[in-house]
């Protein structure tokens, strides 16, 4: 192709730089409407509790704020590892970059192991997604928030995938980037879901 | 600028031609006049759900079309309308034109863009399949209230494709929005900043963010919809502890900015056009960029006004009623801006200045039908009547509709080099101004009266048959007038002489500069910028922004 | 590039067409507002209050309307372009870009003033003792009931003939403060008689209610149907409300409660042991 992109960029390097933060914009605003996303489930929660007589209806199971607390630190200790895994990506340090990228990986993965384990033991409590709004609250919220984990985490495949190719340099990784903000934005959502749904009952 | 250009197609080396070119390109202009194709298509197919629900109409027990059938094309005809024809449409324009006004030579991520595009037409096929499921298509409304649309009330599978259909589009105005926004955001040329952008670009951007804010409570809100049908959640029904509000609540936070998502291109559009053919700048054009700003905020705040009459509390009403009266404030602002920017001015009547023109006579009016709404006591008189029905079209038909037939008529040169006729534009403007005004005006009488809107029929003698008659007219007169614009479309398009050179009409933005149709790059390089006119500033000063911009495809 | 047609270059008579133009306009719109912009005879004293407020609506809007389509026309043909003369390039006024919007908010300050106080008056529950009547007004797909529950009365209880529809009348005294509860037993549906130019909706698992009085004079039938879309027979949710004397409307109820084997003391009972409402 003979054309230039001289209308709108300097140099090569200085096209890298340009790609690079606009390949963060579209995820910062990806992620600012997934906040939306949950605001709205949030909103729809709070309408339908603030109607409710008593939260949560009678006889039903409360949520176990214990092994919850444990998935939380589980998901947030894997924001930090991710997080290390980058600064490793920047720095250049292959090995930290792996190692934080595989933790994170194996963290993520079994907070979503311990979630399916709390549906299905709720379940068989006899707490159904029908037979409540409670109910349908719980499972939908979270089943949204670990559809967004499942996202995340392959998203963080690709970049362990990746990094095993080097395909990232110190100074190009935008991918990784992208990837752990967006697995920021998924372990933050939960701190809120941890909190709503199961302290503040 | 006299000078003919001579588009010549580009040879890129992988580049595949034809009709593979089409559907494999990411080149955003072709994605955006398949945008248009496909919107304008959709439209027709509203239109003509729109004849049947007319032709129903015309007097008291025509017997036309059953109940059931009456409901769903009503439905479907709503549900057509905005979310396959306005809203995309609006993206449409946006992909042509928003990298050419700002000198950028694709969109920030063309791959999402085809994606976005290519989202439509499945989620049309999926909508439309509806009609031929066991029930029927949706037929609840485009608002689809529960309980009516839960599994009890209509358990056909109509529904389910329709909230299939709805969600798919939301994603393709996702895409569509923050590719909007980062390109904006980064892919200007040189010179031009913020405060130099065409007013379109603006519109745009404002649409944007609203786009990508709001329909994510739509998606979620349908998504409650969806598993309150499939897995018996009960979000919206009283007896698991849900409310049908609830719906209304999150629906109407989407869809109120999602009429500013319909409305804003098409002011846009108007604020682009107006100039152009008055030989003004645009009147206040930081005035008009701040009151879109203001429009979209204010957006935000005013969705419970469709929720007067369901009894909700004082200190919401009283609270919604404030910020959509004052709505009418920065629309007002816009309104007197377009009027400052032909005064004074040296005017000419191409057709999409008479389609820009009746866009300001037709808003106005669908505004203050508005105020009437906005103002309490009087929606409890005529909520859910035909003065609904009468707003929306003046807003929806003779604003944005208006606006996007200005905006055809107005870059069609652009985009292939010819002119579409202008008598025939005349005569498209003329039928369609009148069909349009004797369709809905007549409706502002019957909602008075009482007529209430989503009726099937109605009882004689209750002096709505004349009125409804001449809407029934009005509405084929609009369809002749539609008629006159496929026959020119088709007939320009195949016979017109590529006359319209780069800047047909005395052009103030960027795309006026660069060939029609422009290169496959748009511009091969771009001085920097200095106002927020640069090809008339080029034009005055007899020098070509961009030298030589027909010979840009030959090396 | 665009050459505009000749005729264009319209000699200056064309101020006279713009001049006729408004006139028509003006006449149109004077005429309509009194004539077919009218909302229906109100017959209850909120609906007059609403029709009352409705009166300066109309007027400013009309206003506006003539007023910003006067100036647009006015503009079209007082600034047809004449010949290839540079028109002098206005940015912008900041003095006239302060007055379009003050003078908005000014209107609307005038405007929302009367409707807040007539929101508070609409949508405050008369006290207790000053309701005559109850009505619940329930929706069901697709007809309505109305159940007299201080007084054991039922109108309507079972799905009409629609093949041939006479619907269902509630039956008013004039003169008495009536409430109506709404609601409903299955979709949303809204109640609304035209002539009482208020309506509220029917949503189930929530209670509405309205409050009005019919005056004295207004005594007749009133057409009424649902306004909320409610599935396949919307258009066939009609009712009648049927505006009565007082002496006639004790007749109307002991005769409903003969047929319906309600015996007066003992509904009057039930009522009283119920809390009076
Ligand atoms: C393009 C789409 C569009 C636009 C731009 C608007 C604009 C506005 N709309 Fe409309 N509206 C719809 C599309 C739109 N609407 C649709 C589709 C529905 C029905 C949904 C359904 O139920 O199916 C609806 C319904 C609707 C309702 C609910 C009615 C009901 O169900 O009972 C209300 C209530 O307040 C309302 C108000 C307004 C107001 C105040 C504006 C304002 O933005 C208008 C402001 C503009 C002006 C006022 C004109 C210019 C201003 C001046 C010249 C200044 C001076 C003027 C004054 C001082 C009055 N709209
Ligand atoms: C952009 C939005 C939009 C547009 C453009 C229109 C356009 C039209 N609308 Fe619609 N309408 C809505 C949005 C829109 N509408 C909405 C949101 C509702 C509310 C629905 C609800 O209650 O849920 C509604 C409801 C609505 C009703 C009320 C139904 C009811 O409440 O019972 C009516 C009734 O007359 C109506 C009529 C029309 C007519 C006559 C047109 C005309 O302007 C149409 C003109 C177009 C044509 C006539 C096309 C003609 C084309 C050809 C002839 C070419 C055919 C050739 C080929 C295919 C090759 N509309
Ligand atoms: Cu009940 Cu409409
Ligand atoms: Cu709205």
């Amino acid at each position: 192709m003979a054309i230039q992109a001289t209308a709108t960029h300097g140099g090569p390097a200085h096209q890298a730089d340009e790609s690079m933060s606009r390949g963060m914009a579209g995820m910062v605003f990806f992620i600012a409407s997934e906040i939306m996303l949950f605001g709205g489930l949030f909103a729809g929660y709070f309408y339908v509790r603030g109607q409710a007589d008593v939260w949560p209806p009678e006889g039903v199971h409360k949520l176990d704020a214990v092994t919850g607390g444990i998935l939380t630190a589980l998901l947030l200790l894997s924001g930090v590892v991710a997080h290390f895994g980058v600064v490793g990506a920047k720095s250049g340090k292959q090995g930290q970059f792996i190692l934080g990228m595989a933790l994170a990986l194996v963290m993520g993965t079994v907070f979503i192991a311990g979630q399916a384990y709390e549906w299905f033991s709720l379940m068989d409590e006899g707490l159904n997604a029908g037979s409540t709004v409670y109910g349908s609250t719980f499972y939908v919220m979270t089943g949204f928030h670990g559809a967004h984990v499942i996202a995340g985490l392959l998203m963080l495949a690709v970049v362990f995938v990746r990094a095993f190719w080097r395909d990232f340099t110190p100074s190009r990784h935008l991918f990784v980037d992208a990837g752990v903000l967006y697995w920021h934005f998924v372990d933050v959502v939960w701190v809120f879901l941890y909190v709503i749904l199961y302290v503040l009952v | 600028m006299a000078t003919e250009a001579i588009a010549r197609p580009i040879q890129h080396p992988r580049e595949y031609t034809g009709l593979l070119g089409w559907l494999l390109t990411t080149d955003h202009k072709k994605i955006g006049i398949m945008y248009l194709i496909f919107t304008i298509i959709f439209f027709f197919v509203g239109g003509l759900l729109a004849l049947l629900v007319r032709l129903q109409l015309a007097w008291s027990d025509t017997g036309i079309l059953s109940q059931d059938q009456y409901n769903q094309f009503f439905t479907m005809h709503a549900s057509t309308m905005l979310f396959l024809f306005v809203i995309p449409v609006g993206a449409g324009f946006g992909n042509y034109l928003l990298p050419l006004m700002i000198g950028a030579k694709d969109m920030a991520y063309p791959r999402i863009n085809a994606f976005s595009l290519w989202l439509i037409p499945l989620a049309a096929l999926v909508m439309f399949s509806s009609f031929f499921v066991e029930g029927g298509s949706a037929q609840a409304g485009w608002t689809s209230y529960p309980p009516l649309t839960g599994k009890t009330f209509l358990p056909g599978s109509g529904t389910d494709l329709w909230i299939l259909g709805v969600q798919i589009l939301g994603i393709s105005s996702v895409g569509g929005g923050i590719n909007f926004l980062v390109t904006t955001m980064t892919m200007r040329a040189p010179g031009m900043s913020l405060a130099r952008m065409p007013i379109f670009v603006w519109m745009i951007v404002i649409t944007s963010v609203l786009v990508v804010f709001a329909t994510p409570v739509l998606a979620g809100v349908l998504t409650m919809l969806f598993t309150d049908r499939f897995i018996g959640t009960g979000f919206f029904d009283p007896r698991q502890g849900g409310n049908p509000i609830l719906w209304q609540q999150l629906f109407w936070f989407y869809s109120h900015p999602a009429v500013y998502i319909m409305i804003l291109p098409a002011m846009g559009i108007v604020s682009e056009v107006l100039p152009v053919f008055s030989r003004k700048p645009l009147f206040g054009y930081k005035a008009v960029i701040y009151a879109g700003a203001a429009i979209g905020v204010l957006g935000f705040t005013v969705w419970m006004h469709h929720m007067f009459a369901t009894g909700l509390s004082v200190p919401l009403t009283i609270w919604t009623m404030l910020a959509t009266m004052m709505i009418a404030v920065p629309s007002g602002v816009k309104m007197f801006n377009w009027l400052g920017t032909l005064w004074g001015g040296s005017l000419i009547f191409p057709p999409p200045m008479l389609f820009a023109i009746g866009f300001l006579f037709m808003f106005l009016i669908g505004g203050v039908d508005g105020m009437f709404h906005a103002i309490v006591p009087i929606d409890y008189a005529i909520n859910d009547t035909y003065w609904v029905v009468s707003h929306i079209h003046y807003v929806l038909f003779g604003g944005s509709v208006f606006g996007v037939f200005a905006g055809i008529y107005f870059w069609f040169p652009k985009m292939t080099g010819k002119f579409l006729d202008e008598g025939l534009g005349r005569l498209h403007f003329t039928l369609m101004f009148i069909g349009m005004n004797l369709t809905f005006m007549p409706m502002h009488v019957l909602g008075l009266k009482g007529m209430p809107r989503r009726i099937a029929d109605y009882q004689s003698g209750q002096g709505w048959e004349v009125w409804n008659l001449i809407a029934t007219v009005g509405a084929f007169i609009i369809a002749a007038s539609m008629i006159v614009f496929i026959i020119n479309f088709i007939h320009s398009l195949r016979s017109a002489p590529k006359t319209a050179g780069e800047d047909p009409w005395e052009g103030n933005s960027l795309e006026w500069s660069t060939s029609s149709p422009p290169p496959e790059h748009n511009f091969d390089s771009l001085p920097e910028l200095h106002s927020e006119r640069p090809t008339r500033d080029a034009r005055i000063a007899r020098q070509p922004l961009v030298p030589g911009a027909q010979a840009s495809a030959e090396h | 590039m665009y050459q505009p047609p000749a005729g264009n270059r319209k000699p200056p008579r064309s101020m006279i067409t713009a001049g006729i133009l408004i006139a028509i306009l003006a006449v149109v719109t004077i005429v309509s507002a009194f004539t077919v912009m009218q909302l229906p005879d109100p017959v209850t004293d909120q609906g007059k209050d609403i029709d009352l407020l409705y009166q300066p609506v109309l007027a400013i809007s009309l206003i506006v309307f003539f007023g910003v389509t006067a100036a647009i026309i006015y503009a079209l043909f007082r600034f047809r372009r004449t010949g290839p003369e540079i028109p002098e390039q206005v940015h912008g006024n900041n003095k006239l870009e302060f007055t379009w919007t003050a003078i908005p908010i000014l209107i609307l300050v005038v405007l929302f003033i009367p409707s807040f106080r007539l929101v508070l008056d609409l949508k405050t529950p008369p006290a207790d003792d000053e309701i005559d009547i109850t009505v619940e007004a329930v929706g069901h797909q697709w007809w309505w009931e109305f159940i007299y529950p201080d007084d054991g009365v039922r109108v309507q209880v079972t799905p009409p003939n629609y093949d041939d529809l006479t619907p269902p009348t509630m039956v008013v005294p004039v003169g008495k403060t009536v409430r109506v509860i709404v609601r409903s037993t299955d979709v949303i549906h809204s109640f609304y008689f035209p002539n009482s130019l208020y309506k509220i909706q029917a949503v189930p698992g929530n209670l509405n209610e309205m409050h009005f009085r019919i005056s004295p004079e207004n005594v007749g039938t009133y057409s009424g149907q649902c306004y909320q879309f409610c599935g396949t027979r919307h258009a066939d949710m009609l009712f009648i409300v049927d505006a009565v004397s007082e002496a006639d409307y004790e007749r109307w109820l002991s005769e409903a409660q003969a047929a319906q084997g309600v015996i007066p003391a003992a509904a009057e009972a039930v009522a009283a042991g119920a809390g009076g409402n």
